[in-house]
């Protein structure tokens, strides 16, 4: 019974901290600048996480690396923060160490910039806070020309053909005014 | 005497007014500008594939790009930085200033790793072609030179280019993050629709990162 009792609370505060990230949902914060390659842990001390790339991109295959330390067996990741299922299992790395653990996903379409935080929980008790950022995607075609090459003529030629009909026009009036001089 | 000049003056008063007709109706109805190049649908294949030329150069730490040059088309010119406009668009340089380009503030820089993106105007009202009027002439191997803030020149070489319409735009494929240096030259191009006064594509160059030099 002595062992029982240990083994139940420590179900209850798992439960409720699993709960809590579950309920926390997105949290994307408006800073998403594009700086760090790496973003590291937060949380655990002996947890390592990596996100590459970052910052990501909607759309983008991004990959989450975690690293629980010796006796984890499994890593599971809380995709619920970025839109995705909640508990994704991770992956050993191949040819990693033990606890090693990889996941690759494409981050939805829909994800808006920001920076985010989700989670990682190892069997062996580690957990961890990833931080990263996701930056906005152009999601329209540039404009970028009004047409003038396409419908504008541009071209002197219109003056220049002008000119010289009023030349022609004049050379004839002169022309027409002398033979009626040379008449009278 | 003067009869024959009176007979001159009526010759020259005819070729006059036909050459000036002959003139004004070529410069009527002929284009003195050639619509802009569009590249031809094989240069698009790699673009579609995704394949990216990798080489074993560094790339570079992030830093602002200043000029572009790209010898093939003539082109050098400042860069300015843009971020999104609220319809999600990206911020492309005005009209006033056609010779002027801009980079894409959000997303990577040239010579970093990821998709790094510039624009500028194929053409523009009384200037006619503008700084990317020829970038449909661009072909595979044509070399990109990018000046950064560090004062590095990052070296890029076009690996595909494109021609999308407006309506299916590809963003996932022209902004993908890609695990190399990679960079976007983009402008207007295509059939032009007058009665929207807009280009119905966007032409696209595809380059990869080869080096740097100071």
């Amino acid at each position: 019974m002595r062992f029982v009792k240990p083994v139940i609370v420590t179900a209850c505060v798992s439960t409720a901290w699993l709960a809590a990230m579950v309920l926390a949902g997105p949290t994307p914060s408006t800073s998403a600048a594009p700086a760090k390659s790496v973003a590291t842990s937060v949380s655990a001390e002996h947890l390592t996480t990596r996100v590459s790339p970052d910052p990501s991109a909607p759309g983008t295959r991004t990959t989450f690396d975690v690293y629980c330390g010796p006796h984890a067996f499994s890593a599971t990741l809380f995709g619920v923060t970025l839109g995705m299922a909640n508990l994704i299992l991770m992956h050993s790395t191949p040819g990693g160490m033990s606890g090693e653990f990889s996941l690759t996903v494409t981050l939805p379409t829909s994800i808006a910039p920001g920076t985010y935080h989700p989670s990682v929980d190892c069997s062996n008790g580690a957990a961890d806070t990833f931080e990263f950022s996701v930056s906005p995607v152009p999601q329209q075609p540039p404009e970028t020309g009004d047409g003038a090459t396409a419908t504008q003529t541009g071209t002197p030629l219109v003056p220049i053909g002008y000119g010289l009909m009023t030349l022609g026009v004049l050379a004839g009036g002169v022309a027409l005014r002398r033979r009626v001089m040379a008449r009278h | 005497m003067i009869r024959f000049i009176r007979n001159w003056l009526i010759g020259a008063a005819i070729v006059l007014t036909l050459t000036g007709a002959a003139m004004w109706y070529m410069g009527k109805h002929e284009l003195r500008w050639q619509p802009p190049t569009r590249p031809p649908a094989w240069e698009a294949k790699a673009a579609k594939s995704g394949t990216v030329p990798v080489t074993n150069a560094k790339p570079l730490k992030r830093a602002q790009p200043v000029r572009i040059y790209i010898p093939k088309i003539r082109v050098w010119a400042r860069i300015e930085p843009r971020g999104l406009r609220r319809n999600g668009a990206v911020g492309v340089p005005s009209l006033k200033t056609p010779f002027l380009t801009t980079w894409f503030d959000r997303g990577p820089a040239p010579g970093q790793r990821g998709t790094a993106a510039i624009y500028g105007h194929v053409d523009a009202d009384k200037v006619g072609p503008a700084v990317f009027y020829r970038l449909g002439s661009l072909r595979r191997k044509d070399l990109i030179y990018v000046t950064l803030a560090s004062s590095d020149v990052a070296i890029f070489r076009v690996y595909s280019i494109a021609m999308y319409a407006k309506t299916q735009f590809p963003t996932a494929t022209i902004y993908r993050y890609t695990h190399w240096p990679t960079l976007r030259l983009i402008t207007c191009g295509g059939r032009f629709d007058p009665a929207t006064h807009h280009y119905l594509s966007n032409v696209v160059v595809f380059a990869s990162y080869v080096g740097a030099r100071r």
